[in-house]
C-alpha cells in the first residue's frame, strides 16, 4: 500500500469508528489503540480536565440559588397555571355570553326602538319596557298582514291573483311596504295587489289591471313593492 | 446518593428543591458545562453557566429520563442560551482584550498540550483554533459534554452517519496539526 504524505491520508488507514469512539467518549484503552492516535488521547484527556479549582463558597451560594428557584418554580406551578387556566375557561364562556348578550341586546334593542320586531314580540317588549318609562312603539296595526287588523274578506280580493297567493301570509311574501300601501288605499287595485301578491313580484297587477296606475306601475318595472309604495305616497 | 446510584431519586429529591439533590447535580455536571462554555464564549462563560442553571432550576420540574437525557438537557440549554447571546452580542459593545491573552489563546504549541499535560482551556484552544466550527462543536460536546453520537446529533438537528463521519474528520484534522507540528507520544 502506498502510503501518502498527506497527514489527512494517513489517518484514515488507522483510525477505525471504534477506535474514534472510544477516544471521544473517554472510554480508551490507551494500549489498544494504534500508537499514532496516541497523541489524541493525551489532548483530549487534557480538555477533561478542571479549568480551575472550584470555589467551595461560589458553589454553595449557586446550589442554594438554583434549590430555591426550584422551589419557587415548584410552588408557582400548580397553583398559578390551574388557575389561571380555570380563569381562561371562565373568561373565555363570560366573554362569549356577554359578546351574544351585546349583539342580541344590541339589535334587538335597535329593532324593537324602530318598531319592526314581530308584532307579538315587538307588543311584549313595549309592555315591559312601558314599566321603566322607556318608550317603545307598539306594533303597529299597519302591519296587519303578520297579525291582520281587517279580516282578508273585507279586502277587495286581489285581480289577477290567485286565491292561494292572496290567502298566504304577507309574511311569506315579505313585504311590509306593499301592506302599509293596502291600508292607506285599500280599495284600490294597487292595494289589492298589495296584498294580494304580498311579495312585490308585481306579476297578478301586471297581468291583469294593466289600466290602473298601480298595475300599469307593475306592468312598467314589475315591481309589485314599487307600486304600492308610489300608490301610498299619492 | 451517588450520582450513578438512583439517578431517579436524586432527579426527584432536586425537583422538590432538595439542596443536596441539587449540590449532587451541580457538581457532577457544572464542570463540564463551564469547560464547554469556557471553550466557545470564555468571557461570557461565567454570566452564561449562572443563566443556564437559573434555566436548569425553572425547567427541572417538567423534566423526566435518565442521566444521560438530563446531561443532553443540560447542553441543549446551554447552546441555545450561547446562540441568544451572540445573537444579542452581534449588537453589543465588544469585550476589551488584553494583549497578553490574545497572544496566550489559540497560540498553545501542540507539543506542551500532548506531552506536559497542559491546562484544559489550552487543550481546548488547540481543538477550536484547528477544527471548524462544527467539527469543534461536535468534539467539545463529545468530549466535554460527555454526549453519545446519537445525543450530538439529536442537539444538532443532523443524523448520527453525519456525526460520526464529521468526528473522524475532526480526528484527522487534530492528528495532522499534531503530525507537522512534530508531535508524537
Amino acid at each position: 500500500m502506498k502510503h501518502s504524505s498527506d497527514p489527512y491520508d494517513d489517518m484514515g488507514r488507522f483510525l477505525s469508528a471504534e477506535d474514534a469512539e472510544q477516544l471521544l467518549s473517554g472510554a480508551v484503552d490507551v494500549d489498544a489503540l494504534p500508537g499514532e492516535a496516541a497523541d489524541l488521547v493525551g489532548v483530549f484527556t487534557s480538555m477533561r480536565r478542571p479549568i480551575e479549582a472550584p470555589d467551595p463558597r461560589v458553589d454553595q451560594a449557586m446550589v442554594a440559588t438554583i434549590a430555591a428557584e426550584i422551589r419557587n418554580a415548584r410552588s408557582a406551578r400548580p397553583a398559578i397555571p390551574i388557575a389561571r387556566a380555570r380563569g381562561r375557561r371562565i373568561s373565555a364562556k363570560v366573554a362569549v355570553v356577554a359578546f351574544a348578550a351585546v349583539i342580541a341586546s344590541g339589535t334587538a334593542a335597535a329593532a324593537a326602538a324602530s318598531g319592526s320586531l314581530p308584532p307579538g314580540v315587538q307588543r311584549a317588549v313595549a309592555d315591559a319596557l312601558a314599566h321603566v318609562h322607556i318608550s317603545v312603539p307598539h306594533p303597529s296595526p299597519s302591519r296587519g298582514p303578520l297579525h291582520p287588523v281587517s279580516k282578508p274578506d273585507q279586502q277587495p280580493p286581489a285581480r289577477g291573483s290567485s286565491p292561494e297567493r292572496a290567502n298566504e301570509p304577507a309574511s311569506n311574501a315579505g313585504n311590509g311596504k306593499g301592506n302599509g300601501a293596502s291600508k292607506t288605499t285599500p280599495s284600490t287595485p294597487a292595494s289589492a295587489n298589495g296584498k294580494g301578491n304580498g311579495s312585490g313580484k308585481g306579476s297578478g297587477a301586471s297581468k291583469t289591471t294593466p289600466s290602473t296606475p298601480a298595475s300599469a306601475n307593475g306592468k312598467g318595472n314589475g315591481n309589485g313593492k314599487a307600486t304600492a309604495t308610489t300608490i301610498a305616497q299619492e | 446518593m451517588g450520582w450513578h446510584d438512583d439517578f431517579d431519586a436524586l432527579l426527584a429529591a432536586a425537583q422538590h428543591g432538595d439542596e443536596q439533590a441539587v449540590a449532587h447535580l451541580y457538581r457532577e455536571l457544572h464542570p463540564r458545562l463551564s469547560r464547554y462554555l469556557h471553550a466557545r464564549e470564555p468571557r461570557a462563560a461565567e454570566d452564561l453557566e449562572s443563566e443556564v442553571w437559573l434555566a436548569v432550576a425553572r425547567g427541572i420540574g417538567s423534566f423526566s429520563g435518565g442521566e444521560e437525557a438530563f446531561r443532553a438537557w443540560l447542553f441543549s440549554i446551554a447552546r441555545r442560551r450561547l446562540a441568544d447571546f451572540r445573537r444579542t452580542g452581534a449588537r453589543r459593545a465588544t469585550f476589551p482584550v488584553p494583549n497578553e491573552e490574545l497572544e496566550r489563546s489559540g497560540g498553545e504549541d501542540p507539543e506542551s498540550i500532548v506531552l506536559e499535560d497542559f491546562s484544559a482551556s489550552a487543550a481546548t484552544a488547540f481543538v477550536v483554533a484547528t477544527l471548524t466550527p462544527d467539527q469543534a462543536e461536535i468534539v467539545l460536546l463529545r468530549v466535554i459534554g460527555g454526549l453519545s453520537v446519537e445525543e450530538v446529533a439529536d442537539l444538532l438537528g443532523k443524523r448520527p452517519g453525519t456525526i460520526r463521519v464529521m468526528q473522524h474528520r475532526a480526528l484527522k484534522r487534530l492528528h495532522a496539526e499534531l503530525v507537522k507540528s512534530g508531535v508524537t507520544r
